[in-house]
């Protein structure tokens, strides 16, 4: 109602039923604690392994930071150097966002260890790690996607949010890396050749997909996005994990 | 602490003014099978008055554990509480069941929290608590017996004022391939060389916690059925 009193009073020129434009623009703070550290993150699972895989790039705008910063963390080892562990964890976005959370997970499998004197299964560790997440639900550990593995892979949203899948792509080059598994791995817009025409062709179905043709998806889906993106190369670190332990390998991507 | 101080020959009273607290209980006797766990206790209906059915000494602690008590029953309340809230602390986090075996951990830990409290620590309580429980549960291990206090694991085990006569009965009757059925009427069995009163489906409480069903408390069908067939078996 006073609104419309106040157009009124206007008298001259049209009544507009929007605020007028003030004449100083009013001056905002603000506080953006996160940064984006760049690189991308890939995880495939079949029936029996589940791979993680990241390159080790760290950017920051058109800066390198380093050549050598994995994002493809153990957790639960029983050293160090991840020795032993079952789980693995792998987050892009905001890198000491990624170490805080890698480190506390971490405490959080070992202890639980310790007083339940069995170690901790993957599906209660997807859920720990999804209210670990929600525990920040109004100052989130940011831009994250994270999974982990031991035949499965779980992914996440920023504020835990997690699903069960069979492969995700995350990170600056999820976009271009997405397309190439749903057509790889869930054969989008495979057909059968010669089963039909039109609607009747039939799709092609997807099935487990074994360790060496999951391997070199990887690989592929890693050269290509580094060809076109730049906040990643480097190496890629490949982890693979299968009842017998974890595997861990680097080898080199383009470094431009 | 408090209770270090009065003490001489390193015993230590307010533990063993407890013990004797627990030995005035009623009975409750817990047998572990391989199908699942039976708990039973003696109600003692003191009075023509009281109404049976709400002495409640066999409680819930979660789907998969359940526990019988003897002693200070107020006490036993806050130790269950405290399970409980484990136990649903673990379920959220984990989204899966907390193991019989850190149930009772969770309950001796609160059952040790007595004494004297430093400048700045949290308050303690000011005593040990007067009640023992019996926590019987089924989790990836199978069916489990737990007493509160020791942590050790029974097959078979009798808390309260009757449990000397009670352990030695199931030291005797126990064996390890114990049906369910049979393990109710060895319950049933020894609770009643015990008791004081004579044994009917009023002063006594059973329940059960199997793989399939959970934990189970006998409702009065249940109990009738269970007390008339230890009568065929006298």
């Amino acid at each position: 109602m006073t609104m419309l009193l106040n157009h009124a009073s206007h008298g001259d020129g049209i009544g507009y039923s929007f605020a007028q434009p003030t004449a100083a623009p009013v001056q905002q703070h603000s506080f953006y604690p996160y940064t984006d550290n760049g690189g991308s993150t890939l995880g495939i699972t079949g029936s029996d392994f589940a791979i993680l895989a990241g390159d080790t790039r760290s950017t920051s705008g058109y800066n390198i930071n380093s050549r050598m910063a994995p994002k493809v963390f153990k957790i639960g080892g029983d050293d160090e150097t991840g020795e032993g562990a079952q789980i693995v964890l792998s987050v892009v976005g905001f890198a000491a966002d990624g170490n805080a959370l890698k480190e506390r997970l971490d405490n959080i499998v070992k202890m639980y260890k310790y007083k339940h004197g069995k170690p901790m299964s993957v599906s209660a560790c997807a859920q720990r790690l999804s209210t670990i997440l929600y525990e920040k639900r109004f100052f989130p550990i940011t831009y994250t996607r994270f999974w982990e593995g031991k035949g499965a892979l779980y992914s996440y949203d920023p504020v835990g949010s997690y699903e069960r899948e069979q492969c995700r792509a995350a990170g600056a080059a999820s976009s271009l890396i997405t397309p190439f598994l749903d057509n790889q791995v869930n054969f989008k817009n495979q057909y059968v050749p010669g089963s039909g025409e039109g609607h009747a062709l039939e799709p092609k179905k997807a099935e487990p997909l074994s360790r060496s043709t999951a391997e070199g998806l990887v690989r592929d889906a890693f050269t290509s996005a580094v060809e076109r993106h730049i906040e990643v190369g480097d190496y890629l670190q490949l982890v693979t994990i299968t009842k017998d332990g974890i595997e861990e390998a680097f080898q080199p991507l383009k470094k431009d | 602490m408090f209770i270090a101080r009065s003490e001489y020959e390193g015993r230590l009273f307010q533990v063993e003014y407890s013990l004797e607290a627990i030995k005035l209980g009623s009975t409750a006797i817990g047998v572990a099978t391989s199908e699942g766990v039976i708990l039973g206790v003696e109600k003692r209906v003191t009075s023509t008055l009281l109404e049976a059915s709400s002495v409640e000494k066999i409680v819930e602690i979660d789907q998969h554990i359940g526990c019988a008590m003897s002693g200070l029953q107020a006490d036993a309340r806050n130790l269950v509480e405290h399970a409980r809230v484990e136990c649903q602390n673990h379920a959220f986090h984990y989204a899966e069941p907390l193991r019989v075996e850190s149930t009772t951990q969770a309950i001796c830990d609160l059952a040790l929290r007595f004494g004297e409290s430093g400048d700045d620590e949290e308050s303690v309580m000011s005593r040990p608590f007067g009640v023992a429980l019996l926590i019987a549960g089924c989790d990836e291990d199978g069916p489990q017996l737990y007493p509160s206090g020791t942590f050790y694991r029974y097959d078979a085990k009798a808390i309260g004022s009757g449990s000397e006569g009670a352990q030695a009965e199931l030291q005797n009757e126990y064996h390890r391939s114990l049906t369910l059925p049979e393990a109710e009427t060895l319950v049933l069995k020894t609770l009643k060389q015990v008791m004081e009163e004579k044994l009917d489906s009023k002063n006594v409480q059973l329940a059960s916690v199997t793989k399939e069903k959970g934990f189970r408390i006998y409702n009065d069908e249940d109990m009738g059925r269970a007390v008339a067939q230890l009568g065929g078996n006298q």
